[in-house]
């Protein structure tokens, strides 16, 4: 039985919202809610936190992983109908979040390089992890966060510490209410990821902590966006930031020490690639797991080949260009994520409020196996 | 017609492994002609034939390999006790036990410190060639032998690979008893256990397997002895033998067991539930289990006031990581991040560079063969010009290399620096996956400049990762991260905090020290 530990499952489910977020969300919220883009970000805090409400419920009450609690819920065929638009989702979530990844390598920082060497790159390095199987994933991804999540607080701060103008955030909440919806909606719904906790939680070696563990991801979670978003806002302005494709990218070129250190973009690069390789290990693990319960196989590893490729094609064919993937990130994600990551777990919740409790001495979600 | 053949057979003379399967005979003739033909055209066999006893009617072989023994013993304790003393004290108050002489000699008259007894000729075989040596009576199937190891050894000199300004200056020799002894005196305890084990079908080399009972774990300890057990070879000349037998994973540049040539080392490693290999005829101790952080961590960082320990080891960690990547980072950003360098350093490397005929990769990796190649040089010439030749060699080709145009200057500086730094790191075979490692990330970083060297790193994380050591993860206390230990890798924990050892699975005792009153100063 492959085992991680509380620490292991934050960092998992950290790698599978934070690295996509922190160069994406910022962009679209700001478009969206212009200077009131961190409120935003901030109350994306209640919808998160009910979210994860539901997820815990789910874990409460299910004995199953993710995606048996499919079929315990809605039945044998409906589960595995289910099941297998869940491996679609899981595939396309794995291709945008690599798309989005190679795009911006390729358009900003190795402009003649082909994008299927950065995307051949990616995907082989990930094939490697994930033959090596989810203990060793686990202990990849908290070196990846050890690395990473200090390292992209200390970007922030030393952006702060620049040249910046606080008068930019006001006058506040001079957007729509609408916008303001939208923009906290889509500041949540990258949050959708921790639906990976469903599988990951009955890995974990203490699941009664869990929680506490989802509660830290949405804790950082937004504390790292809604800092990206107020350092944008104060350092770029909201019309300048529109006009940027990746505005986190450009508030750390702006980044100078001593008149001497410049243009560190390449660090952040360097740390948005492990950020990156995370999410897609964290959503590409998610895949072959899934994919081994609906077709009942013994295992998921060698899944790990076959999805390589299909991940490899979706991902050159998704989106010609930066706008078309844009409007994918912005405007189609956001609906395929609203429905499979918050509409299907709400109806699991509200099926299983309705189910009677596991009996005592049960493992659940929850509820660690007696050794 | 079968009859015949078997009978044929019967007659033929026992082939060598059949012989040294032969107990041994009561009747001395035999077993010398049986030695004899065991032994033929081994020069320095030396059998000793002799009579004692009252009227001299009890015969004797002593036989041992010359220059094996230290043969005044033999004659002190074997000899002169056998053939004068016996005899000077032929006398009614001293009554000859005829049908147990064998007897006799074992318990009283052989004075050497270490006897024991054996019965067959392999035993006999294996025990004159570590050095005792063996006495066979008439008329009893069981030898003596008596402990005679004495050979020209290598006296206890300092470490030449661990040098240390401060603590202790001993070093591992060739001779195991020497070794166990330097671990036994430091190791005053009853719980400090030496198993020993003989491997290699030819070489017959005594291993040994040290831990602290009590304190190592006890699947550890039973892990190793399996491994060892598995191991059928005709040689194990040195622990290296032993290394790529034991290790959990074998296609792998990276080592999974510790080694070191100090018995101090050994001993800290001992206390932390670890546990050593050592094999007749190698300087070098194994330690197991270890993971990939602890290669960073120098015996004299314990004897170093904590503060100046940490220090070294932030040090080294900085080390490492320029060892590592300092080549590749300067080559990918001179040929694909140019606005990542200070205009005006990069003015000064553009100058430097013109007229070069090589892409920076390829400078660099010219250089770094030449840097591996003359360090190889230096350790493999006579001690006496190998620091000049490497001394004299880097400065003249680099020098020349420069002025010819082949290479720039920066480049001259950052391969040099690396080279400096890759000797910071304590462990050698730390630092040889450092080296080997460096090349792959050069290439990664001509080919693909800072993408590549992510990529590279991510791979080697996962491959590190996915590594293990006697079922410790190879990237612990990283990954699993453990922040109690973590503290004591990345800085030196006082000793007055070290209160805990490092936490090993299965391990027994964890504490270290009792716990301290907080009323303690």
């Amino acid at each position: 039985m492959m085992r991680i530990n509380n620490l292991q499952l934050y960092c998992l489910l950290i790698l599978a919202t934070a690295p996509l977020s922190y160069l994406i969300t910022p962009a679209v919220i700001t478009h969206l809610a212009g200077n009131t883009n961190w409120l935003a970000v901030l109350a994306a805090l209640i919808p998160g936190a009910l979210l994860i409400y539901v997820y815990i419920y789910i874990l409460k009450k299910s004995i199953h992983p993710f995606p048996a609690i499919l079929e315990d819920c809605l039945g044998k065929i409906i589960g595995k109908i289910l099941g297998f638009v869940y491996i679609l989702v899981f595939l396309m979530a794995t291709a945008i979040t690599l798309r989005i990844f190679t795009s911006f390598i390729g358009s900003s920082i190795v402009p003649d390089t082909p994008l299927s060497v950065y995307i051949g790159l990616m995907l082989l390095t990930g094939y490697y992890a994930l033959r090596t199987g989810l203990e060793n994933i686990a202990r990849i991804s908290q070196v990846l966060v050890l690395i990473g999540m200090p390292a992209s607080f200390l970007i922030l701060l030393l952006v702060m510490g620049q040249h910046h103008e606080v008068g930019n955030l006001l006058p506040l909440l001079q957007t729509s209410f609408m916008d303001f919806g939208l923009a906290t909606y889509e500041g949540f719904i990258i949050l959708g990821n921790m639906i990976t906790v469903l599988t990951l939680a009955y890995f974990s070696t203490n699941r009664e902590k869990t929680p506490r563990t989802l509660f830290n991801v949405l804790f950082t979670y937004i504390a790292l966006t809604a800092l990206s978003a107020f350092t944008i806002t104060i350092h770029l302005g909201e019309d300048f930031a529109n006009l940027q494709a990746f505005p986190t990218f450009k508030l750390i070129r702006s980044i100078t020490i001593a008149d001497f250190i410049q243009n560190i973009d390449a660090a952040f690069i360097a740390l948005w690639i492990i950020g990156i390789f995370g999410a897609i290990m964290v959503l590409w693990f998610m895949t072959c797991y899934v994919t081994q319960h609906v077709f009942a196989l013994k295992d998921y590893r060698f899944l790990a080949a076959p999805t390589s490729v299909i991940i490899g094609i979706l991902t050159l064919k998704m989106g010609s260009n930066i706008e078309e993937e844009g409007i994918l990130l912005a405007s189609i994600f956001p609906v395929i994520y609203g429905i499979f990551y918050v509409f299907v777990p709400l109806v699991i919740f509200l099926i299983l409020l309705f189910k009677p409790a596991p009996a005592q001495g049960v493992a659940t979600g929850l509820k660690t196996p007696s050794a | 017609m079968r009859y015949k053949r078997g009978n044929k057979q019967a007659n033929l003379p026992l082939s060598t492994s059949e012989l040294i399967a032969k107990p041994i005979s009561k009747q001395l003739q035999e077993n010398i002609d049986d030695l004899h033909r065991l032994l033929e055209r081994c020069t320095d066999a030396v059998f000793k034939e002799f009579t004692f006893g009252p009227n001299r009617e009890n015969k004797g072989l002593v036989i041992f390999f010359d220059g094996l023994v230290d043969k005044t013993q033999i004659e002190v304790h074997l000899l002169k006790s056998l053939m004068l003393e016996l005899n000077m004290r032929n006398d009614d108050s001293f009554p000859w036990p005829k049908d147990e002489v064998f007897k006799l000699v074992y318990e009283s008259i052989v004075s050497s410190a270490e006897v024991k007894t054996l019965d067959n000729l392999q035993d006999l075989c294996h025990s004159i060639s570590s050095g005792d040596t063996v006495l066979l009576i008439d008329g009893y199937n069981t030898a003596l032998v008596a402990g005679t190891r004495s050979w020209q050894t290598r006296s206890i000199q300092s470490p030449e690979n661990e040098v240390v300004v401060r603590g202790p200056r001993e070093a591992f020799t060739e001779t195991l008893r020497f070794n166990t002894a330097l671990l036994r005196r430091r190791l005053k305890s009853a719980n400090f256990k030496i198993e020993n084990f003989v491997l290699g079908r030819i070489t017959k080399t005594d291993v040994v397997l040290c831990y602290i009972d009590g304190i190592a774990a006890e699947g550890l300890v039973t892990e190793v002895k399996q491994r060892l057990g598995k191991i059928d070879i005709d040689g194990i000349l040195d622990t290296g033998y032993l290394e790529e037998f034991l290790e959990d994973n074998h296609y792998t540049i990276f080592s999974q067991m510790e080694y070191t040539e100090k018995p101090d080392r050994v001993c800290g490693h001992l206390l932390e539930g670890q546990v050593c290999i050592m094999v007749d005829g190698s300087p070098i101790a194994l330690i197991a289990p270890t993971s990939f952080p602890r290669f960073w961590i120098a015996s004299e960082d314990y004897y170093e006031r904590y503060v100046v320990g940490s220090l070294f080891r932030i040090m080294r960690f900085v080390a490492f990581l320029i060892s590592l990547l300092l080549p590749s980072l300067f080559v990918a950003a001179i040929t694909y991040h140019q606005e990542m360098i200070p205009p005006p350093l990069y003015i000064t490397i553009a100058a430097t560079r013109e007229g070069i005929p090589f892409p920076a990769f390829v400078e660099a990796l010219l250089l770094e063969l030449t840097f591996e190649l003359l360090r190889e040089a230096g350790i493999r010439l006579p001690r006496a010009i190998g620091p000049a030749i490497s001394i004299v060699g880097a400065l003249i080709i680099g020098d020349a290399a420069v002025k010819a145009g082949l290479v720039s200057t920066p480049m001259v500086v950052v391969v040099a620096f690396t080279g400096i730094a890759s000797f910071i790191i304590p462990s050698y075979n730390g630092g040889i996956v450092v080296r080997i490692a460096r090349f792959g990330f050069l290439i990664s970083a001509g080919f693909l400049g800072l993408f590549g060297i992510m990529i590279a790193l991510l791979i080697m994380l996962i491959h590190m990762s996915n590594l293990n050591s006697f079922g410790l993860p190879y990237l612990s206390p990283i990954a699993p991260f453990d922040l109690g230990e973590m503290s004591d890798i990345i800085v030196r924990r006082p000793w007055f905090l070290n209160t805990m050892r490092p936490q090993m699975k299965g391990m027994k005792n964890a504490d270290r020290q009792a716990k301290r009153n907080s009323n303690d100063k």
